[in-house]
This record gives structure tokens, sequence and C-alpha cells, in this order.
């Protein structure tokens, strides 16, 4: 993970000159807009289908070289394109990424997990998440995502991955929910669930949002902050009250982190965080047009007419006006996928993400050894002694903490919607 | 002519987002009405404030098409019934 830094000072750089000196080091690959779910957030499955071949994929992925370090391949239902494996070879062939993302409906139950390890040993260095849709338990599940025998299937398919997990170790079995105004009120029930049933790797939730890739515009699927904040708070809770250990501490500080720019976003509609959306992430999507966003989806031109190269795609004089109008802040947004690429170039969040992982660690280990050696396995909520403490001394309005001092009441006092 | 459920502006029948607010018209008379209700339900206004950015790139850049098969199936059976041929849901 470390050897993202120096890119992030290119980044940082190039987001400051208003040109890009590296490319970026996040991408999207929609790999097609297909799909076999009817949610009620998402249109995408109306679009017509113009997807790149594999042997598109690699001359695409041949001028990206080892630039890239997170590569998502989303869609549409990714686990649609029988190549997906294929894809993901010629990916790690030639960019050789940190972490692959893989998001799933999980609806073809007897395909996924075969496919999954296929894309498994396509990878062997690079960290595999494929992160499972859950939004809601049973029968809601299959309401909101418009697939009756969804969560059954999702079940399976979640079980066939988890068997996987013995044999292949860069290998993060998640599960990700989109929080709407359709599963708002559902939240707490989904969280106990995968918390205490599924147990996977990681758990995530997104808010609904608005995108023109999706077709969502105007929908309002996106809860207001008054129904929002309770619920992600109590994810929050959790994630500060359970015990991580290396890189799963540095991550889930940077999770939480996220739900309070997400908070943020709601209440303020502006960037909270510079966002290098167009500098440090981008998207390719299933026709080959190259976007700085998702939400925006605007083409910076199509690498079929660039001869498959994205540098030269990625240069033209329209990215660099969608640069200028998003730095500009002429837009904003909650994107989970473009606000972890910001926190990470965003030096006073990652000071903060710094301090906090430090401390906790050092509470840790004070609270493991002052339990003495047969006290360290027990899973004991220790991560939140610091904070705790830091709270009660009045320290928690500091500089370290800014970001996260999104106060209750000034919060709900407020109309988001 | 087609009436946006949500902000009543009159459209074209294979119209693939309403010319006033932008909303995808097919997903509009599905499930505009129960959104309506949670809306309602939780006192908000039954229409979205959507960012006037989001409303000004969806209008510039995202005219269609609708893929092919969808298209004929809301011409044959218009919006609000064609959601019964294209539901994956099981009978």
């Amino acid at each position: 993970m470390l050897e993202v830094l120096p890119k992030v000072a290119k980044l940082q750089a190039s987001y400051a000159v208003g040109k890009p000196l590296a490319l970026p080091m996040n991408l999207t690959i929609s790999v097609s807009y297909r799909c076999n779910s009817r949610c009620k957030t998402c249109n995408v499955w109306q679009r017509p289908n113009d997807d790149f071949t594999i042997e598109e994929y690699d001359k695409t992925f041949a001028s990206i070289g080892r630039d890239a370090y997170w590569f998502t391949f989303s869609g549409g239902e990714p686990t649609l394109r029988k190549d997906l494996p294929e894809m993901v070879e010629a990916a790690y062939r030639h960019c050789r990424p940190g972490i692959i993302n893989i998001p799933t409906n999980g609806i073809q139950d007897k395909i996924i997990p075969g496919r999954i390890e296929r894309v498994l040993q396509a990878a062997p260095t690079s960290e595999v998440i494929v992160n499972l849709s859950l939004d809601g338990v049973g029968e809601k599940h299959d309401i909101v995502r418009g697939v009756k025998g969804n969560f059954e299937r999702a079940m399976r398919t979640y079980t066939g991955l988890k068997a996987l997990k013995g044999r292949y170790k860069n290998f993060t079995l998640g599960v990700h929910t989109v929080i709407s105004n359709f599963n708002v009120d559902e939240f707490d029930n989904i969280y106990a669930f995968v918390r205490d049933e599924l147990k996977p790797d990681s758990f995530i939730s997104e808010i609904a949002e608005e995108r023109v890739e999706l077709d969502t515009v105007g929908m309002g699927i996106t809860p207001q902050i008054q129904r929002y904040q309770p619920v992600i708070e109590h994810l929050q809770e959790g994630i500060r009250k359970a015990e991580f250990n290396g890189v799963s501490r540095i991550t889930q500080a940077f999770r939480d982190r996220y739900y309070d720019l997400v908070k943020r976003t709601l209440v303020e509609k502006r960037q909270v965080i510079p966002c290098l959306a167009g500098v440090a992430s981008a998207q390719i999507a299933p026709n080959g047009d190259v976007w700085t966003c998702c939400i925006r989806a605007e083409s910076v031109g199509n690498l079929r007419e660039h001869n498959y190269d994205f540098r030269a795609t990625w240069n033209t004089a329209r990215a660099n006006e969608l640069r200028r109008s998003i730095k500009a802040g002429e837009c904003y947004c909650p994107l989970a996928n473009a606000s972890y690429t910001n926190m990470l170039c965003h030096t006073p969040t990652v000071a903060n993400v710094a301090v906090e992982v430090v401390r906790g660690t050092v509470a840790a280990a004070l609270s493991s050894s002052s339990r003495g050696k047969s006290a360290k396995s027990r899973n004991l909520p220790v991560i939140n002694a610091a904070d705790e403490a830091c709270r009660f001394d009045g320290n928690s309005n500091s500089n370290s903490l800014s970001l996260r001092t999104v106060s209750t009441t000034t919060v709900l006092d407020q109309q988001s919607d | 002519m087609t009436e946006c459920p949500q902000c009543g502006t009159m459209n074209e029948d294979d119209v693939k987002n309403c010319r006033g607010c932008r909303i995808n018209m097919y997903w509009a008379f599905q499930h505009y009405e129960e959104l309506a209700a949670i809306r309602k339900a939780n006192r908000l206004a039954p229409r979205p404030k959507t960012p006037p950015f989001l409303v000004e790139t969806s209008k510039r850049i995202d005219e269609g098409p609708t893929v092919g098969w969808l298209r004929n199936t809301i011409k044959k059976f218009g919006f609000k019934d064609a959601g019964k041929k294209v539901s994956t849901m099981a009978e």
C-alpha cells in the first residue's frame, strides 16, 4: 500500500497545475451495462450495449501500464461477462494493480464462485475484494432489487465465495449496502444481520445517489440527513468499537472518515475536501468512453478513437475543461470510489487517520499487556479507548479530528431536501 | 403525449427522460408513487431538489437511447404496463 505515496505527490501536483503529470491511481472499468437486477435505485440496465472486447481491454491496459493501483470492475453486473477472468488477467499482466475490486448481485449462484476463483488465479499477488450487494434481509432485499429469490441466491453465492477463502490468501469477501429512501429504515437490521450472521471481512455502505451514469437524476432516492445520520452513526460506532489489526485498522479509519464526509456533503452541498476525480480517479464506460467520474459521466474522449491509448484520451482539451470545472467546485457528491482516493490525496485527512491509527494501536497494546498474554485473543473493543478518552478531556474538536466534528444538533437542524 | 408522474410535464410518448425534471420515465411509472408516499410520510416535498449541475449535465449528455427491447416494450404496452413485461420477478 505504501507504494501509492509517491503517486499521491504527483497527483497532488497534477491537481495544483490542472494538468495530468501522472495517470490516475484509481480506475473503474464498467465492463457492461447488462444487469439481471432491476433495482429501484438504478436504471443502468436500460442503456444499450456496445461493450469492449477482451482484445480492446488488452490494448487499453497495455497503454496504462503500472500507474494504476486500484481497479474496480463494475457494471451492470460484471460477472455476467464470461470473460471477466480474462479481463482481470490482462489488467494484472499489464498493470499489476494492488487492489482489484468487484461488486456482484450474487444472482448467478451456480456461476459466480467459479468465475471469481478464476479471477483469483489470474491475479495472484493483487488483493481481490468481492463485494456482495445486500440492500435488505430476506424478501425486503428482493423487493429493493426487483428480483424474486435474489436474497436466497445471494446467500448461496456468499457461501460459495466464503469457501474460496481458505484457498486464496489474496481474497477479501465483503458485503455492500446501498442506503436509499427505500431501505434506510431497514439499515440497522441489515447491519445486524451482516455483523452477526454473515461476518464478512468487510462491510461497506454507500448512500444512493443521483448519477448520470445510472440515469437516476431527478429521482429523489437519496435519504435526507435526518434519516441517514442515525443509522450511519450506529455503523460508525460499531467500527470504532471493533478490534482491527494492521491494514484493517487503517482501512476502517478511512471508512469512518468517509461516512463523516457523506454527512457533511449532504448538509453543506459542496466539496468538503478537494475532489481529484479527473486527476487521481477515472472511469472507463463499456463502450470505451473515458469519464472523470460516474456522477457526471461526461466523456473526455473515447479509447476507440485514440487507438486504445489511455494517456492520449486522458490528455484532451475536454479533459482539462472538466478538471477545471471539478476544481472550481461546480459539482459535489459523496461518491465512495472517488472519495477514498480524495482522502488519500488530502494530507490533513491522511495525517488524522495516521494519528488515530497510532493511538488505537498504542491503546490496544497497552490494554493487551495489562490483560496478560491470554487476553490477546479475546475480541474486546479496545480501539475506541483513546477516542473516548479524547472526548472526555475535551479535545474532540481539535484540529486532528476536524473531519469528525459533524455536530448532531447542527446537522439535524438543517433540511437537506 | 405522456404526463410525467413527478412534475406533470407533457412528454413525447417514447421519451427516455422527462423534459422537465429529468426523471427516467420508465422508472417513474414503476416506482414514483411508492417513493412519493415515502417522502410524504417523512414530511418532505414530493419532488426532490436535485443539484442543478446534475440536471444540466443530464440534459446535455444523456439523450438516450434506451436498449432496443425495452423501447419496443414501452411502445407496445406503454410506460406503466411495460413494467409487467420486463420484470425479472417470477410470477
